[in-house]
């Protein structure tokens, strides 16, 4: 019996290290970032601040990288609206897919599924295109007009299935009360469905709040460019000059997206393991 | 014909086509257009900054990527770079995870906190990565200083200003390491999903039987996760034909091509070099779509004829 906790501590030990080394660069920068100049700069690299900590960098940062705000800005704005958009959208495109039936139903939900195994990357030069002939070049709304899409089909998968399980007593009920299929919709599908939803949410934003190969093709100035790109820019500007305020921004761009993610760990597990699995 | 009945009255048969025409509008502008128009490029000699020159030259650009040496070495550079990281992105996260699902007490936290790391973006793990592997200041060599000092080691010494992504021998491997890190937490998840299903009783049948872990391990943990397996493997395959942040983030391809990966140069070829050759730059991307659904189908034919010990 003993042997079996001796060997369950020891087990306890080993995952507590890998779990240790899953977050130590980030702890590595969250220390950094509160170290002070004289100490960043003395060439002696340690985990911990060893000459005090000091809030210096965060100031500087506030004070002299006033990109990192826009960039942090079109972040947000994008990814929530094309959250949002793609939500909409899509599950209403999953309604059609789930509870009715017409010509080309299938034909069509096998063309959106199967643009899942064409490798994004094709895109790019045909929406580049685009972009330019209709003005959305460099513009949170070509931004998020994209990343809405590129979720779409997600979306549309998931709800579906979503959708299939509500019974269809409830939505004969709501019709019994003269509900169009529109407010069957808004009162019965999106209410019964909102777990479904919230876990397509958390996709949809994860996805646009981490891309990068579009924003770089999409964007090119503070007024669109989004985190992602901006923090590699501000690398390249700032690493030799004051890479403490660098750490401070490092920090920013990864704390919120962390915290986000353990408070709504549920949903992201759910989204994140259909994404995959539907692939 | 609507199966929400009554409402076909009032809204009539169009009603389903109404809720997808907004989703049809989005994914023919974005998605199918693209696509479509990345085809037709492909066979033509189309320059997005002179484009008045361009004409239809058949399957051109397809044969120019076989005689193209950057575009061949590219692709190269990704299958040794999908050697180094795949191996271990399959088979590290599976230890982790049958290691959690053993702990009794706190396994949700250490699922958690290995997870972490697939919430934060490519290109910020890319910046943080570039200051572990930085030659003067970064952990990874200030660690290597302290061990020389505690072993005396020579060789660890002889590391200890080493510029790992600067040096065509180790940049590749540097990236492959950060990019298994990264990866860990997302493929271990998956694991435990499909840990989770494998039922308790098979285990405790063996043990009854008298099989120790290790038989157990072959003969029950492994066959049962083998669509798991399948799937981590199919999806890190895909993944790293398609690596491309890392390497414009942290080498932009070099030391001399060195990490230059295929859809890098795709990307240079599309939106960095010359008069943007949209039509040169599509054709690649097509030969990786068939590149990805050949691996695919390969890999699923191997997986039907392998499959007659899973149930």
């Amino acid at each position: 019996m003993s042997r079996k906790r001796v060997m369950q501590i020891a087990l306890t030990a080993v995952v507590a290290a890998i779990s240790v080394t899953a977050v130590l660069p980030f702890l590595w920068i969250v220390t950094s970032s509160l170290k002070s100049r004289a100490e960043l700069y003395s060439g002696q690299v340690t985990f911990l601040p060893s000459m005090g900590w000091s809030l210096e960098n965060y100031r500087k940062m506030f004070s002299k990288m006033t990109g990192f705000f826009y960039y942090y800005r079109n972040s947000i704005i994008v990814s929530a609206c094309a959250m949002y958009l793609t939500l909409l959208v899509g599950s209403l495109a999953a309604y059609a897919f789930a509870r009715f039936r017409f010509r080309g139903r299938d034909a069509i939900f096998m063309i959106f599924i199967g643009t899942l195994m064409i490798p994004g990357e094709i895109n790019l030069m045909g929406q580049y295109e685009l972009m330019y002939h209709y003005g959305l070049l460099d513009s949170l709304s070509g931004l998020t007009l994209s990343y809405a899409t590129f979720n779409l089909v997600m979306t549309i998968f998931i709800m579906r299935n979503v959708f299939e399980d509500i019974p269809q007593d409830l939505i004969d009920a709501a019709k019994v009360d003269g509900a169009s299929s529109w407010d069957v919709f808004w009162e019965v599908m999106v209410p019964l469905g909102a777990n479904g939803l919230v876990a397509a949410a958390t996709f949809a934003f994860l996805f646009c709040w981490n891309e990068f190969i579009f924003a770089l093709t999409m964007t090119y100035s503070p007024k669109a460019q989004t985190l992602p790109i901006g923090i590699v820019l501000l690398k390249g500007q700032w690493q030799i000059l004051d890479y403490g305020a660098l750490f401070a921004s490092v920090m920013l761009s990864f704390l919120p997206i962390i915290i986000f993610f353990i408070l709504l760990q549920k949903y992201f597990v759910k989204g994140l393991v259909a994404g995959a699995i539907k692939g | 014909m609507g199966e929400a009945g009554q409402t076909r009255k009032q809204r009539g048969w169009w009603a389903p086509y109404l809720y997808l025409a907004p989703a049809l509008l989005l994914f023919g502008t974005f998605i199918a257009y693209p696509v479509l128009r990345a085809f037709q490029l492909s066979f033509t000699s189309f320059e997005f900054l002179r484009p008045e020159r361009s004409e239809f030259v058949g399957l051109a650009n397809y044969a120019e990527i076989l005689r193209d040496p950057r575009a061949v070495s590219s692709f190269l550079n990704t299958l040794y770079f999908t050697l180094l990281y795949l191996p271990l992105a399959v088979v590290l996260p599976l230890l982790v995870a049958m290691l959690i699902d053993r702990v009794r007490r706190g396994k949700m936290v250490f699922r958690t906190v290995n997870f972490i790391p697939v919430v934060v973006s490519v290109a910020v793990v890319s910046v943080i990565w570039m200051w572990l592997y930085n030659p003067n200041y970064g952990l990874l060599n200030s660690f290597l200083r302290r061990v020389a000092d505690l072993t005396g080691s020579e060789w660890i010494a002889g590391l200890t200003s080493w510029n790992w992504l600067g040096q065509s021998s180790t940049a590749m491997p540097a990236l492959a390491a950060m990019c298994v890190w990264h990866q860990i937490g997302f493929n271990m998840l998956l694991y435990l999903v499909g840990l989770a299903r494998i039922p308790k009783e098979l285990y405790e049948a063996a043990r009854i039987d008298g099989a120790g872990p290790v038989s157990e391990f072959w003969h029950i943990t492994l066959p049962l996760l083998r669509p798991m397996i399948f799937l981590v493997f199919l999806l890190g395959l895909i993944g790293s034909l398609k690596v491309f942040g890392q390497m414009y983030i942290m080498t932009s391809g070099g030391p001399a091509d060195a990490t230059q990966s295929y859809v890098l140069y795709l990307y240079k070829i599309a939106f960095r070099y010359g008069h943007a050759r949209f039509g040169y730059a599509s054709a690649l991307g097509y030969a990786l779509a068939l590149v990805i659904f050949v691996v695919s189908l390969i890999s699923f034919r191997f997986r039907r004829s392998g499959s007659g010990e899973a149930p």
